[in-house]
Formats: structure tokens, C-alpha cells, sequence
């Protein structure tokens, strides 16, 4: 094990101490954040991180109030407090914020606080990405919300199922404001996901192995994942019921062979894993705090870690849990009822670990003692009622009653809210002033009364058959009590949460303070070095999983800048690269100014969807180009900006890295190996979706009768031009520092021409075999794979051009050549891409035939 | 090479009733896979893991060799529950006894992606159909299937000490491609493979029952055995310091 200490911690640090004095101040000014509006550009995580925080903590107020509001409704038989549409907009609206502005948000907001202080590095490696993500997340949200107050708010339960939220059956504007608001917030949790992902895996301290990695950081990778492979599912079901909505293509409409269980589908998939994506970073906290609180290691550090990858996996097999009463297969259903089961395990290891943590050492029995004991009895009473509603008879009986709904607060509250509270009074004072004890322990016995006093009355109203989402009930049926216990829990939850508020507002002042005692619990991880602007003062170097419990003088020698990079080599923004596994430094990496352009990029995004939601086209277009000329404007003056001087950099330890690299080394490229992840998986939903239509309709009718299969010789001539277009991409990133110029933006503009013919012929193939999207299922699920292909075809040719710009501008050559790396990669998914979708669309109906 | 059967024959022989299932008695295929073993043991000497090498060739000849052979002629179900010990057992079995190499993701991407490839060409009903009527089908659907999974394995308990975060993706990526394959096969609301029509009501199921049994037995055992055997190859790349041993 790497208890012990294997040698006396060398007494060198790995830069020479006292550092110069010119050294601070430079690094000081590279980091000082802009004054006035313009601070509102500043994408530091020591700004943005507790911004994100607070919005997420916003959205719970926001939510608890419509949950309050429900309770009053339901706090006797026949109140009239709201009527029954407004009641289903409310209670969707709770849902969906919670799930999808609050949950989901909250522990990414988390992550992008801590993260960089806790990896030891200065800045996660997007910053503007990070902070453009909080923006639209922040704008859209409260735009999303707002829409209550217009009775224009989603209406059809969280999950949306059609065929009620059909145009037949939901012909309102409600169900798009869900399909576009929440569908394109989504984007704010991929990018957030993105981020985290490549800077845990490439910007750790020197030192900090995968196997030194704290908990937290295994977590939100695991995270980042699952976010990654998930949340495409969502938003492609989101925009096929949009495309069905808008543009009448059936997916889900069985009378022209669509499937409303296609829906389901898509929707857990990603809705299991949901659940997870919130509980493991949720997990991932408890595993630092106990660690802390108990005042000694984590016991099974290693089961830990696979327990929450393990969970990772099996989530993705799980979607069926949630659709037991759809008619599934009946063989299924004790399938994955004993899968159910097998979760338990990893659970189990994570939570006795904790347990032997705190019988390993001494508990302190402080305020995020309490909340984390808190978490695991009411988690663990969830996953009991987990394990019950997993037995499928008894889901057969518990379904859509509040059993269910006592089930998933105890799931989500226990496994997600009093690890976020726990984490909120124990980080406090890494990134500000800590809490009141005496307020956070009235905060905690409130919210525990008070979750339980709500909630465990629901198991027994649900028992006696009252059904979840109904604005009310009768009296004589012996729900009375029950209602009325768990409405006056809510009151006590709600005074909980105002306390909390209360302390908050009261005691938490963002930064450091003169004098304040750093590390406050006596941790022994990294984030609770001292932390400024630019983060710490030096790169600590990583010996151990708990660096500050084996050397206790490292926190002194970090701070003195001892330790590596003490210095702003190149005088701007700087992160150390570090190789993924072993966390090798390899190359400085220069981050940009802030700027408007992310700024102005996150308006055009959140004005382009809502004007979309309230079928403003003009305005829709006008956003869109507002958008995009942000995006632009980010990346021609924010990316790429070449090599600087000095061009190699001692970094400490006589380890001389460079300050500038291209190729597959670069975060940059990382991060687009990462996005092409994302929309592999979500080409793979689209067509998944087009093999589940397939088989619901028969061979017979795919394609149904006077639609063909596409014309094979267009379908050939489309997978020739995107398969030469790709080459002719690759090429040009081969010949850019070796030949001319020209020649490479010749075979920039000759891989845009081919693309786009190519995307015309793969268009024209499907149209002149008779193939149209209103029809009939097979035609829509075609014309979807169509229609994103052309996409990504578009996408590539604004890249494309986008390049020859930057080679007109004279910003690209041999070594300033970002750019054109990730154009390359994009341009060769692309084609890649077209070449699946062409075989799917034409070899698969003649395989049948 | 086996030898030749009557024409319409499947290469694993008539579909068995209860009580009447047979051996794989064909001598060509135990020669074969004598033979096999006898070169990988030579050409083996001194680089791979040798215990493996035996595990999982008497795996391998276990699945082909034993009544499951037959038994997959009537059922579908048998024929995954024939290959999920086939991929998950014996296809890591031998990768371990393959030479160690370095695997890049790039590597690792093209495994992942044959055996992807591989796994969804013979689960579509024509080609799955051609292995009941041309033994040559047979054998191409079985060496395609270990050889890709075998591969892929090399890759993953091979490279993950060097590239953990290829690994973590490569599994992943796998075990949703896996899933999502038995997935539509239990939701496929009819019958997909024509050679099972009329076989699988002696053991009591519906054709559509089987089959869902064998979509069920790929997705859900399929996975977790995927799983188990992945994790463990995190392991030592999870060591505080993964360099000493």
C-alpha cells in the first residue's frame, strides 16, 4: 500500500527558495481579472465556479417553491389553491428544473470550483467554454422557468412521454419549450463534461498518477463519461419529437410506423444513467469528506474506484428498470430485475468503505459529519425501496403511485442533496469563508426532519393507491393524515432551507482572506493549498493520494513557490499539460484572454432556441448568425495563437518542457477526439431508432409500399466523394508546413466541394427513390440520418472555411496549425460518419431483400 | 476443415428434441484444434501466458465441441450463450496468451471497432441464416467473432497499464454496442432468424420467446461478465504507482 511512507519527503523542493520578487507580480498581472462590465467576461473558475454554484442553489430555491406550492395543494382534500393544468405544469416544471437545471448543474458546478485547485494545476484547460456553458445554462434556465408564469410551461410529466405529448394530444407551445429549452441546456452539461474530461485527465499536478488521483476527480471523470455517452440519447429524442411536432415526421406515431416505446427508449437510456450522473459525483464528495472528517485514509481506496467505474457500466444496461409496466417481454423483467440487484454491489462497497473509514479513525462530529450520515440513511432507506420496486410484481403494483414518488426524493435528496450540503459546509472554506456551525446544524436537523416527515408518509399513501400527479384527492379514503404529515414535513424542509439560505448569505464571502485558516479541517488532498487568481502559487509535486498528511511542509513550499511553474514563462494565462496516466509534464499550455466572444456566442445560442420555441423564424435567424459571428470571433482572437516566446520553459525539477505543441499531444485535440464522441453517440441513437422502427414495422413494410430503398448508384457516388473529401482533409493537414500555401488551401476548398456534392448525392439518393420523411416512420428515420449528416457536412465546410481564412490571414503554418488539426479530425468523423449512414441506408434493406 | 455434410445439413447437425442432443464428434475439428494448440504452444514458448493459452483452448473446445453445438441448431438462445462464453471467457483466455505489446488508442479503436463490425454482421438475419446453410458461413461467423473478440481483448488487458483512459473508453464503448445489439433483438416484436422457425417449440418456447432469451442472455450476463472482466484490467494501472510492482 502507499500508507507508508516509503522514504523521509526529500528536503529539495523542486525550484530553488526565496523565488524573485518580479516573478509574483507578473504572474499577478496575467491573471488580474477585468474591471467594470467587462468583468462579466472573466472566465476564471474562482469567479465562475461559485457563480455556477449559486445559480444551481437558485434553481433548488426556485423548484422547492413549486414542490411547496403542491404540498399546500395537496395539504387537504379539495383544494382549489391552483387548477389542474396548472397543477401538471407545476409539477413538471419541479420535476425538469431539478433533474435538469439543478441536479445535473449543481454537481458540475462543483467540479469546476474545486477541480483545478484539487488536480493542483491553475485553470481547467477551457476556461471560456466553461463559463459560455454557465451562461446559457444561467440565461436559458431562467428563461426556461419563467415560462410558468405564462402557462406556457411543459405539462406532460418530466419525462415527456408521447403519444400525450404528441401534436394531437399537447398542441400547445408547452411541450416545445421543454423539447428546445431543456434540450439545448443540455449542451451546457456535454460541454462542462468536455472540460472536466480533458483537464482531470491532462492537467493533474506532476506526480498525481491515476492511482494518487483523489476520489472526487474518479468521480467526475466517470462523470464526464457517462455524460458524454448519455445525454446524446436525450437530446436526439428531443429533436425527433420536435421534427414530429414541427414537421409531422412519425416517429412515434404507431398509425404511420412510429412507436411511442421508441421514446422510452431513447429517454432512459439516458434517464438511467441520469441517475447516476448525479449520484456518483455525489459518491465521489462523501469519499473525500469521510476521509477528512475521520481523520485518516479511505479505507479500500482501490474497490472504491471500481465500484464507481463498475456502476458506469452497468448503467447503461439498466434502462428497462423504468418501463416494467410497458409490456416489455416478460422474460425480460426478471432479467433485469436481477441486474437490478447487482448494483446494490457496487453501492455496498462504496458505502462500507465510508463506514470503515470513520470506525478507522476519529469522528469529528462536525456540520458535514452530520450531513453525510444524513445522506446515508436516508440514501440507503432509497435503496432499499429501490431493491422493493426492482421486484417486478411489486413495481407492477407500486407504479405511478406515491411509492414511486418517496422512492425517487429519498434516491435523489439521500444520494444527492445532503452530499452537496455536506460538500457546500465543508469546501466553503476552500474557496471562501466557512459556514456557521451553529446555523448549519439547525440547517441539517431541519432538513433531515424535515425529508423524512415529507417523504416517508408517501410510502403509505402510495401503498393505499394514491396516484403521483394528481392535483388532488377526496376525502373518506384515509389519505387525509398522510397528506397532510407530508405537508407540514415540507414546511419543515422549507425552513431548513432558508436557514441554510440564512447562513449563506450571512457568512460566505468568496476569495482569501488575510489570516484565515487555510486548511480547516486538517485535509490531505491538494484543493486545500492556498489558492489565488492564478490558483496556487507553485504546481505542487504529487507523492502521495493525501500529499499534505505525508509532508506537511508542502503547503509552505507550494506557497513560496517552490514547487513547479512558479512563473508566467511566456507573461500570459498558463496551465501545465501533463501526460494522462502518470501525469508527466509535457508542455505549458498558453490560455486565452478573456474576451466578448463567448459572451456574445452564449446570448446568440440562448436567443436562437427560444425565438425557435415561440416559431420566431426571423428572429431565430438573426440570433443564429449573432451566435455564430461569437463563436467566430472567440476563436480567430482566443485560439491558435501560434508559438510565444520563450520557446521551451524549466518548469522545476531541470524539466524542460515546451510552450507550445501540436498534434495529438494538444488538450485542443483531446477535446475534439471528445466532441466526435459525443456525436458518434449520438449518430448511433439515430440509428438504433432507425433498426428499432425497422423491426416494429416488418420487412414488408420497411420500406412501405411506394417508398424504395434509396438509389444505389447516388448512395455510391456520395460514399466516394465523402470518403476522397475525407482524404483530401487529411491531406491538406499533411502537406500545411511542407508545401505552399496555396496547395493546401486548394485541398481545403476541393474537400469543402466534395462534402457538399457528396451530401447532395446521399440527399438526392433517399428523394428520388420516392423516399419522403411525413409519410412514413421509415422515411422519417431515414431523412434523420439524412438530415444529421448534412449537418456535420455543413458543420465541416464552416471549418473548412473557417481554415483557409486563418491561412489567408497568414495565422496557419507548419507550427500554428490548432486550426487545422481539429478541422482535419472533424472532416474525417464527418466522412466517416456518412460512410456508416450510407451503408445502414442502402447495404441493410438489400441485405434483407 | 470439416467434412463435407449432406447438402441442408447446419455444420452442428439436425435440430435436436430434448433427450437427443449430440456431440461434436467431428474429427476434422478436434485434428484442427490438437493442431492449434500444438503451434501456439511452440510458437508461444517463452512470450505468452501458457496457462491461459490451455484455459482458454479448452474453453474454445469446449463450446464447440459439446452438445451446445447441436443444441444452437434448435435454439438462438444456445448460439449466444455458445458465444458470450466464447467472447467473454475464452476470446480473454487467449489474448493473454498472446505475445505483450504495446497498444496505442488508435490500436484499440480499430479492435474495438472490428469486433463491433463483426458482432452486428452476424446477428443480422441473411448472414445469420447462411451459417445453417453453408459451412463455410459457419466457421467464418465463429474464427470472425473469437478472432476480433481476442484482439480487442489483447488490447484491453494489454494496454490499459499505458492508456487506462483508452481502455475505460474502448470497454465502454463495447459494452454499449453489445448491449444496444441485445437490446433490439429482446424488443424485436417478431421472429428474426428464419432457421429457428419451426425448432425451438419441443423445448417449450416460442421462436420469439428464444429469441428474446438469447437478446437477453448477449445484453444482460453478456455485459456484466464484459464488466468483470475489464475491471480487473484497471487495476494495476490504479496502483498509487503503477510503475512499481
Amino acid at each position: 500500500m502507499d500508507h507508508a511512507v516509503q522514504q523521509a519527503a526529500p528536503a529539495r523542493t523542486p525550484n530553488p527558495l526565496p523565488r524573485p520578487p518580479e516573478e509574483l507580480a507578473r504572474m499577478e498581472a496575467a491573471w488580474r481579472m477585468p474591471r467594470g462590465i467587462a468583468l462579466i467576461t472573466e472566465y476564471n473558475n474562482n469567479l465562475i465556479g461559485p457563480l455556477f454554484v449559486g445559480t444551481a442553489l437558485l434553481f433548488f430555491l426556485l423548484a422547492g417553491i413549486l414542490a411547496l406550492i403542491m404540498r399546500a395543494q395537496l395539504a387537504f382534500p379539495g383544494m382549489q389553491l391552483v387548477d389542474p393544468a396548472t397543477y401538471n405544469q407545476i409539477f413538471t416544471t419541479h420535476g425538469t428544473v431539478m433533474m435538469f437545471l439543478f441536479a445535473v448543474p449543481a454537481v458540475e458546478a462543483v467540479a469546476i470550483t474545486l477541480m483545478p485547485a484539487m488536480l493542483g494545476t491553475r485553470e481547467l484547460p477551457f476556461p471560456r467554454l466553461g463559463a459560455y456553458a454557465w451562461m446559457i445554462y444561467t440565461i436559458g434556465g431562467l428563461f426556461f422557468y419563467g415560462s410558468i408564469f405564462f402557462g406556457a410551461a411543459p405539462d406532460g410529466g418530466w419525462f415527456m412521454y408521447p403519444p400525450l405529448t404528441s401534436k394531437a394530444y399537447s398542441p400547445g407551445i408547452n411541450t416545445d419549450m421543454y423539447l428546445l429549452g431543456i434540450g439545448f441546456i443540455e449542451i451546457s452539461a456535454i460541454a462542462g463534461a468536455i472540460e472536466l474530461i480533458v483537464g482531470i485527465l491532462r492537467c493533474r499536478a506532476p506526480g498525481m498518477t491515476l492511482g494518487r488521483m483523489p476520489l472526487y476527480a474518479w468521480g467526475m471523470l466517470v462523470f464526464g463519461a457517462m455524460v458524454i455517452f448519455a445525454f446524446p440519447a436525450i437530446i436526439i429524442a428531443s429533436t425527433l419529437l420536435e421534427l414530429e411536432r414541427a414537421f409531422g415526421w412519425p416517429f412515434f406515431l404507431p398509425e404511420r410506423g412510429g412507436d411511442p416505446l421508441l421514446w422510452q427508449h431513447l429517454f432512459w437510456f439516458f434517464g438511467h444513467p441520469e441517475v447516476y450522473v448525479i449520484f456518483l459525483p455525489a459518491a465521489a464528495m462523501m469519499s473525500m469528506i469521510v476521509p477528512a472528517m475521520a481523520g485518516t485514509r479511505l479505507v479500500a481506496h482501490g474497490l472504491v474506484v471500481m465500484a464507481l467505474v463498475g456502476t458506469g457500466f452497468l448503467s447503461f444496461g439498466l434502462w428497462v428498470h423504468h418501463m416494467y409496466a410497458t409490456g416489455i417481454p416478460p422474460l425480460s423483467l426478471s432479467f433485469f430485475a436481477a441486474a437490478g440487484f447487482a448494483v446494490s454491489i457496487p453501492s455496498g462497497i462504496q458505502v462500507f468503505a465510508w463506514i470503515a473509514t470513520f470506525g478507522a479513525g476519529r469522528v469529528r462530529w462536525e456540520v458535514p459529519t452530520l450531513f453525510s450520515l444524513g445522506f446515508l440513511f436516508i440514501f440507503v432507506l432509497g435503496g432499499l425501496t429501490g431493491v422493493m420496486v426492482s421486484v417486478t410484481p411489486f413495481d407492477w403494483q407500486a407504479h405511478d403511485t406515491y411509492f414511486i414518488v418517496a422512492h425517487l426524493h429519498y434516491v435523489l435528496i439521500g444520494g444527492m442533496v445532503f452530499p452537496l450540503l455536506a460538500a457546500l459546509y465543508y469546501w466553503a472554506p476552500a474557496v471562501g469563508s466557512a459556514l456557521s456551525d451553529r446555523l448549519g446544524r439547525w440547517a441539517f436537523w431541519l432538513l433531515f426532519a424535515g425529508t423524512n416527515l415529507t417523504f416517508f408518509p408517501m410510502h403509505i399513501s402510495g401503498f393505499m393507491g394514491m396516484p403521483r400527479r394528481i392535483y388532488t384527492y377526496p376525502s373518506g379514503l384515509g389519505l387525509e393524515l398522510w397528506n397532510l404529515l407530508s405537508s407540514i414535513g415540507a414546511a419543515v424542509f422549507a425552513a431548513g432551507a432558508a436557514v441554510l439560505l440564512l447562513d449563506i448569505v450571512l457568512h460566505f464571502r468568496p476569495g482569501n482572506r488575510p489570516g484565515q485558516k487555510r486548511n480547516y479541517w486538517g485535509a490531505g488532498t491538494a484543493e486545500w493549498l492556498n489558492n489565488y487568481n492564478y490558483g496556487p502559487r507553485s504546481i505542487p509535486r504529487i507523492e502521495d493520494r493525501y500529499p499534505l498528511w505525508r509532508d506537511p511542509d508542502l503547503a509552505r513550499q507550494v506557497d513560496e513557490g517552490g514547487h513547479y511553474l512558479p512563473m508566467a514563462a511566456t507573461g500570459r494565462r498558463e496551465a501545465l499539460v501533463t501526460s494522462p496516466a502518470e501525469a508527466k509534464p509535457q508542455y505549458v499550455a498558453v490560455l486565452p484572454y478573456p474576451g466578448w466572444g463567448n459572451v456574445v456566442a452564449a446570448i446568440g445560442t440562448c436567443g436562437f432556441f427560444f425565438a425557435l420555441t415561440g416559431t420566431l423564424l426571423i428572429e431565430a435567424a438573426l440570433c443564429f448568425l449573432l451566435g455564430l459571428g461569437g463563436f467566430i470571433w472567440w476563436l480567430w482572437t482566443g485560439s491558435d495563437h501560434g508559438p510565444l516566446e520563450p520557446r521551451t520553459v524549466d518548469i522545476g525539477d531541470g524539466i524542460r518542457v515546451p510552450t507550445h505543441a501540436t498534434g495529438a499531444v494538444t488538450h485542443s485535440w483531446w477535446a475534439m477526439v471528445t466532441t466526435m464522441l459525443v456525436s458518434g453517440t449520438a449518430f448511433a441513437c439515430l440509428l438504433g431508432s432507425w433498426l428499432f422502427l425497422w423491426l416494429v414495422n416488418g420487412d414488408a413494410m420497411w420500406p412501405p409500399p411506394g417508398q424504395g430503398i434509396p438509389a444505389g448508384g447516388f448512395g455510391l457516388l456520395a460514399l466516394g466523394l465523402y470518403a476522397a473529401g475525407g482524404l483530401l482533409g487529411w491531406t491538406a493537414a499533411r502537406l500545411l508546413g511542407r508545401w505552399p500555401a496555396w496547395t493546401v488551401r486548394v485541398a481545403l476548398l476541393l474537400a469543402a466541394a466534395l462534402l457538399a456534392v457528396g451530401a447532395a448525392s446521399d440527399g438526392w439518393a433517399l428523394w428520388s427513390a420516392g423516399i419522403r420523411p411525413e409519410e412514413h416512420a421509415y422515411g422519417a428515420a431515414s431523412f434523420a440520418i439524412f438530415a444529421w449528416q448534412a449537418t456535420h457536412v455543413a458543420i465541416s465546410l464552416l471549418m473548412l472555411g473557417y481554415t483557409i481564412a486563418r491561412s489567408l490571414a497568414g495565422k496557419l503554418d507548419g507550427e500554428r496549425r490548432v486550426t487545422m488539426d481539429n478541422t482535419q479530425l472533424f472532416v474525417l468523423y464527418t466522412a466517416g460518419q456518412g460512410c456508416v449512414g450510407l451503408a445502414l441506408l442502402h447495404g441493410f434493406p438489400r441485405l434483407l431483400a | 476443415m470439416p467434412p463435407p455434410v449432406p447438402s441442408g445439413t447446419p455444420y452442428c447437425g439436425t435440430p435436436p428434441v430434448p433427450g437427443a442432443v449430440a456431440w461434436n464428434l467431428d474429427p476434422g475439428l478436434m485434428a484442427a484444434l490438437a493442431s492449434a494448440l500444438a503451434l501456439a504452444w511452440w510458437a508461444g514458448a517463452g512470450r505468452g501466458d501458457r496457462r491461459a493459452l490451455l484455459a482458454g483452448w479448452a474453453v474454445l473446445g469446449a463450446m464447440l465441441l459439446s452438445p451446445l453445438c447441436n443444441l444452437s441448431v434448435a435454439l438462438f438462445s444456445a448460439r449466444v450463450g455458445q458465444h458470450v462464453v466464447l467472447l467473454t471467457v475464452a476470446a480473454p483466455l487467449l489474448a493473454l496468451a498472446l505475445p505483450a505489446r504495446r497498444v496505442g488508442p488508435a490500436g484499440l479503436a480499430a479492435a474495438a471497432g472490428g469486433f463491433a463490425l463483426a458482432l452486428w454482421l452476424w446477428h443480422l438475419p441473411a448472414p445469420y441464416a447462411l451459417t445453417f446453410r453453408s459451412d463455410a458461413a459457419y466457421w467464418g461467423m465463429q474464427a470472425s467473432l473469437v478472432a476480433t473478440a481476442a484482439w480487442l481483448w489483447h488490447g484491453l488487458l494489454r494496454g490499459a497499464a499505458a492508456r487506462p483512459e483508452a481502455v475505460l473508453l474502448a470497454g465502454l464503448a463495447t459494452a454499449a454496442q453489445m448491449g444496444g445489439l441485445g437490446a433490439l433483438i429482446t424488443f424485436a416484436p417478431r421472429p428474426l432468424f428464419a432457421p429457428h422457425a419451426g425448432t425451438t417449440f419441443a423445448w417449450g418456447l416460442t421462436p420469439l420467446e428464444d429469441q428474446q432469451l438469447g437478446g437477453l442472455l448477449m445484453w444482460v450476463p453478456g455485459g456484466i461478465a464484459f464488466a468483470l472482466v475489464a475491471l480487473p484490467a484497471l487495476a494495476r494501472a490504479l496502483r498509487a504507482d503503477p510503475l512499481r510492482p
